[in-house]
């Protein structure tokens, strides 16, 4: 197939020692994605259920993370945590690190991508636990229950249903972020696109490559979410019940 | 009912996607059939792509000038073009970075795409190249205590490169399938050179592998110069070209003619002298293997 002056050569994507090197990418942002979402949701739960916390510290506290993570650029935030913070360690135990932990910039993505996705999983579980109406805590306070039964029996059984269509789309936009992992060299589909680009002149194969990858991972996670959403659902408790 | 139309939805957004992908591309290339010469002496203009990071050979320098090595060759080529059509030619600037040079060359947004490009046959796929007018190669540059001296030392080590730099990947995994490395080191790729340099500076990685002529300008940039030190023996030649649209022959014989007659006047020599000479921006004294291939460039008339 000839478009122009461009002429397509599909083999691109399989042919040796390109296929090999794109099925490795995938795999990258496979594991990268999900150990940074694994981050996100710990930490985005932690920090969303601070900020409903009666002590006005813990408040702020977790106030504090959100701004500073979801209002800085991720971009940014990546050459932070791989330029920057390891300058914050004495100088020794930063040769350790990279002498150690030879794919640094790999730990240094999957903490990027986890916290700055947690600042946003934050505020869903936030908006979740504020979705609540006020007369729930107190009916469940009143009877008898302790702080933590009223969270683990009451409160936390509505309000994560309610938060899982937006978890969704954290989930989604933390899975494409992962692209830009590439800027401090991880070797994710993305980069493997342009590196195999690089090589062969068929960039365009290879992106194409790239976001049927992406858009493939997608469907697969909107297809479990739905399924989880399916399975947990209470008739009668949101929407219209379909 | 209502799940078989969501999913008939989505079925036609993937449609209607490919489709804007499709259209886009036919769109995205222009063919220009007509000659380049022609073209240059018809609106007065020259479109030529120059590097703006690449101390000496296309740079913004403290006063903010866009300057290097290959704007003086750019100047060489207009004040020629100014020549041959009797008329003043204005040279149009363009930024090229190794990612966008290849493919802005062969698309037609510039003529001429003058920076530190190697000449390789698969570039020449895609493109042309003019004669080659500047020989470097590859080298390290490492910490001035480092104990790296050659390649055969990177052994077990991590070493940095340019990501799209494919001639220096591909000599480096040679030289690790040959047993000159052995065992085989860990290539680290970035994006740009200045990052791989931040890494080096960091001790993330223990060299960067790059040309001789860009690790001169990356040492020199360096807070204190002296603390970086450039070592080994070429590992591979790396012959730079300027890089001419496809099928325009007239052009490359024109670009051509120009690069031997400014080697001929000796005027190459006092440019090459001004970026890379003792006094230069990137001291980088000339090697008897380039002094002998501009030689063999100074054809007779």
């Amino acid at each position: 197939m000839e478009i122009f002056h461009y002429t397509f050569d599909w083999s691109v994507l399989w042919r040796s020692p390109y296929g090999g090197m794109l099925v490795k990418g995938i795999v990258t942002t496979l594991h990268l994605s999900l150990l940074a979402w694994v981050v996100a949701l710990t930490l985005g739960m932690v920090v969303g259920v601070a900020r409903v916390q009666p002590l006005r510290w813990v408040r702020f506290a977790g106030g504090a993370y959100v701004q500073v993570f979801r209002n800085t650029p991720f971009l940014v935030q990546l050459f932070f945590w791989y330029f920057a913070a390891p300058l914050l360690l004495p100088k020794q135990d930063q040769q350790w690190l990279y002498d150690n932990v030879p794919d640094y910039a790999y730990w240094a993505g999957v903490l990027a991508l986890g916290a700055y996705t947690a600042s946003r999983v934050a505020e869903q579980v936030r908006a979740g636990l504020l979705s609540i109406p006020p007369d729930q805590y107190r009916a469940a306070y009143a009877s008898g229950m302790t702080g933590f039964q009223v969270y683990r029996y009451v409160i936390a059984p509505f309000a994560l249903r309610i938060m899982l269509p937006p978890l969704t789309t954290e989930f989604l936009t933390c899975f494409k972020n992962s692209a830009l992992a590439m800027t401090i060299g991880v070797m994710e589909v993305t980069h493997t696109a342009y590196y195999i680009d690089s090589f062969t002149w068929h960039g365009l194969e290879t992106t194409s490559a790239a976001s049927a990858v992406y858009l493939c991972i997608a469907l697969c996670i909107i297809g479990l979410m739905a399924l989880t959403e399916k399975r947990v659902r209470i008739v009668g408790m949101m929407g219209r019940g379909r | 009912m209502r799940r078989q139309q969501v999913r008939r939805q989505s079925v036609f957004s993937l449609l209607a996607a490919s489709l804007a992908v499709v259209v886009g591309l036919a769109l995205a290339g222009p063919a220009c059939a007509e000659g380049v010469l022609e073209k240059i002496e018809k609106t007065g203009k020259v479109n030529m792509g120059l590097r703006e990071g690449s101390v000496p050979f296309g740079y913004i320098n403290t006063k903010s000038e866009w300057v290097g090595f290959g704007i003086d060759i750019g100047q060489e080529i207009v004040d020629a073009l100014s020549a041959k059509f009797g008329k003043k030619i204005e040279m149009v600037k363009h930024p090229i970075n190794p990612k966008t040079r290849i493919p802005m060359v062969a698309n037609g947004t510039v003529d001429i795409g003058i920076g530190s490009t190697t000449i390789t046959l698969a570039r020449e796929d895609v493109v042309d190249f003019s004669l080659p007018y500047f020989l470097t190669g590859t080298l390290l540059l490492v910490p001035k205590d480092s104990p790296i001296a050659d390649f055969p030392d990177l052994a077990g080590k991590r070493v940095g490169m340019g990501s799209g730099s494919t001639a220096n990947i591909k000599g480096l995994d040679k030289a690790m399938e040959t047993g000159l490395i052995r065992p085989a080191c860990e290539k680290v790729l970035f994006e740009e050179h200045n990052k791989g340099f931040l890494a080096l500076q960091q001790g993330k990685i223990h060299a960067y592998f790059t040309d001789a002529s860009i690790l001169a300008g990356m040492k020199t940039k360096a807070e204190k110069p002296d603390d970086w030190k450039i070592v080994g023996q070429y590992l591979t030649y790396e012959p730079y070209g300027i890089i001419l649209p496809e099928g325009q022959g007239e052009w490359r014989d024109f670009v051509n003619a120009t690069l031997i007659r400014t080697i001929k006047s000796g005027r190459f020599e006092q440019t090459y002298n001004k970026w890379f000479g003792p006094e230069g921006e990137v001291p980088l004294p000339m090697s008897p293997e380039y002094k002998t291939l501009l030689q063999a460039l100074s054809y007779p008339d």
